[in-house]
């Protein structure tokens, strides 16, 4: 095994490093501290996952030995379950460690799908049944922000996503007569939303560490409503100016935060768009793959460029 | 530059006056010039088979070959993606080109040579476990259906998965002089006994099933007794890789269907989590379960966007008429109708 001990006392007596992160780094390398915080994520993550999985098709089931009342009443359990665990370490003035904040989303998932069993059973919201998804947004949105979890709020944006009726299936970008331009504007609301979220909790002193939840996610969902027009013939050019906007605003948010991520937005969904609207629009073989090539060439360049100035930055 | 990645301090004057020039990026960086490259050598080898149909594969070969080895030599890129991907689809184009009429067995043989010529030139661990993962094809293509009789049994090709593994968890133990080869052995000790287990997983013959939960089980507990000795992650995340195949060949223990089984087999596994959590809140030896040092942003978003995928999904953006006790919501996993 390698270590990069010696490496780090290097660091640290030029002054690369301070003294205590020097300690801790070389600590590491010696195996005399070892966390095993991102193993304990990954098993939780995947725990929880099945768990949510086997809930998912016990409600797609619809388990008529056991009755939709009694159904509901026990996901409402387990869900109140998970939500005492973390009320009790809010209240204990503790910080909620990494299973606890799995339990939470645990809870929020099942919440999920407790509501959308409910309203599928018993139709409060008749024909406006999509709303339920709004109500889930802002009922995540709410615990995410009363039990200050990272996690609850990305199911609370992925609700909302799904009330805008995204997807998130790449295949429907490329469906140009279906429901692709649908999706592009939608996308794009959505990460305006989002966006419009993000400086409300600024603004009304909200968590810091929601920004760069909602900022990634904005990001990804706008670049896809973009590449969703561009892909569409009666909506190219709206989507080629969203597209530009979008890029200006990511490389814009690179450059003076020094967050390379949004670099890597900025250039790489820009040049493989261009690639996918070039290939739609020029019929002439070389000259399109010759076109397409600058483009990915230009991209890679621009990135680099980028990403050293935002690194120089951070 | 390892320990400056890993300190997050790569950009500092000191170090880049020492790094004789090289820089690599990030890991996310790394990952988009990895796409974008890729992405080139397509549009490349297009284009040299609309100019030269004949050489085409040749020719495209040699000129990415050539791009990868100027943005190395002169550019001084290490571990930057876009000369992995140029040179890996270079040396791939050229294979295609010499071997392309020598039937499978021969180009999945060539494939692996050069994945593993690519891996060995560019330190690159992944490269190296596609070619193990090739050269396993290949071996299946030459011997494997005749180890097992009649039966289509993948027998060679997985127990050179399970073998290559083992190796590299045994060899991991020794010292080297380079970051990236310790990182090449992590990779092939969490990725080949899962590729074993693959090519056995299909079978439903009794002694095939317990054979592969046995070699999937045994390898996990000598995987956590390396991580947990070496204090090393991979091959804890090896052992986490191969219970989880113990766990599918355990499928049938109950007669419980699948949700259930689900549910009851992902609740034991978070209450362990939660239990080792718990337990190591206190440092025992050393190790914890509090995060120590600066976490990465790449883990960060793939946490955040794994929690959102796991959420509800769309609803149908037409204003269908309402069906009774139809709907388009879905948990987890779950296909979005009822």
């Amino acid at each position: 095994m390698h270590s990069l001990e010696l490496e780090c006392r290097e660091l640290e007596k030029a002054g690369v490093i301070a003294a205590p992160d020097a300690a801790q780094a070389a600590a590491l390398e010696r195996g005399t501290i070892f966390s095993v915080f991102e193993e304990l994520r990954f098993a939780l993550y995947a725990a929880v996952a099945a768990i949510t999985a086997g809930i998912g098709l016990l409600v797609k089931d619809n388990f008529d030995r056991i009755g939709p009342i009694t159904l509901i009443a026990v996901l409402a359990l387990a869900s109140a379950a998970c939500y005492a665990a973390a009320l009790r370490t809010e209240w204990q003035r503790k910080e909620r460690t990494i299973g606890g904040d799995y339990v939470l989303l645990l809870g929020a998932l099942i919440v999920s799908a407790d509501l959308g069993y409910a309203e599928s059973q018993f139709h409060w919201l008749g024909t406006e049944w999509r709303w339920y998804l709004l109500i889930l947004a802002a009922f995540h949105g709410v615990t995410a922000y009363g039990l200050r979890s990272r996690l609850v709020l990305c199911t609370s944006i992925a609700a909302l996503a799904a009330w805008f009726g995204i997807e998130g299936r790449a295949a429907t970008l490329f469906n140009v007569g279906g429901s692709a331009p649908t999706l592009g504007t939608h996308a794009i609301a959505c990460a305006g939303t989002l966006l419009v979220w993000r400086a409300a909790n600024r603004r009304l002193g909200g968590l810091d560490s929601f920004e760069s939840v909602f900022e990634n996610f904005a990001a990804n969902i706008g670049f896809w409503g973009a590449l969703a027009l561009c892909l569409t013939p009666g909506a190219r050019l709206l989507g080629l100016v969203l597209l530009a906007a979008l890029a200006a605003a990511s490389i814009f948010k690179a450059l003076r935060g020094g967050e390379e991520i949004f670099a890597v937005y900025g250039t790489a969904y820009v040049a493989l768009t261009l690639c996918c609207l070039e290939a739609q629009v020029i019929k002439y073989g070389l000259a399109v793959l010759l076109l397409e090539l600058a483009t990915v060439v230009a991209g890679a360049l621009l990135l680099w460029s980028l990403r050293r100035q935002a690194a120089a930055r951070a | 530059m390892a320990a400056a990645a890993r300190l997050k301090v790569r950009n500092h004057p000191w170090i880049t006056q020492r790094t004789g020039g090289w820089s690599a990026p990030s890991f996310i960086a790394r990952c988009a010039f990895f796409v974008l490259g890729v992405v080139a050598c397509g549009l490349t080898a297009a284009v040299f088979e609309i100019l030269s149909r004949g050489t085409a594969l040749l020719a495209a070969g040699v000129t990415l070959l050539a791009a990868a080895e100027w943005l190395i030599l002169r550019k001084r890129l290490f571990h930057a993606g876009v000369e992995e991907a140029l040179w890996t689809g270079g040396l791939l184009l050229l294979a295609a080109h010499f071997v392309s009429s020598s039937g499978d067995r021969g180009m999945s043989v060539a494939v692996a040579l050069v994945l593993a010529v690519a891996a060995m030139r560019l330190l690159n661990p992944f490269l190296l476990t596609l070619a193990f993962a090739a050269a396993s094809v290949a071996i299946e293509l030459a011997v494997g259906h005749r180890f097992w009789g009649a039966h289509d049994v993948s027998m060679a090709a997985g127990v050179f998965c399970y073998g290559a593994g083992a190796s590299a968890l045994l060899l991991a133990r020794f010292q080297f002089l380079r970051p990236s080869h310790d990182h090449m052995l992590s990779w092939l000790m969490i990725i080949m006994p899962l590729c074993g287990f693959l090519w056995l997983a299909t079978q439903l013959a009794p002694a095939i099933r317990v054979g592969t939960g046995l070699a999937s089980g045994i390898f996990a507990l000598v995987a956590l007794i390396a991580g947990i000795r070496r204090r090393s992650h991979a091959p804890l995340l090896a052992c986490m890789a191969s219970l989880g195949c113990v766990a599918y060949q355990l499928r049938d223990l109950t007669a419980l269907p699948l949700k259930l089984k689900l549910i009851v087999w992902g609740s034991a596994a978070l209450l362990a989590a939660l239990g080792l959590d718990r337990y190591l809140r206190t440092a025992r030896r050393g190790i914890t379960s509090h995060p120590v040092g600066e976490g990465t942003a790449a883990l960060d978003l793939v946490q955040w966007f794994g929690a959102g995928a796991l959420s509800p999904r769309a609803a149908p953006q037409a204003d269908a008429p309402f069906k009774g006790g139809g709907g388009g919501f879905s948990g987890g996993g779950a296909d979005g109708r009822y």
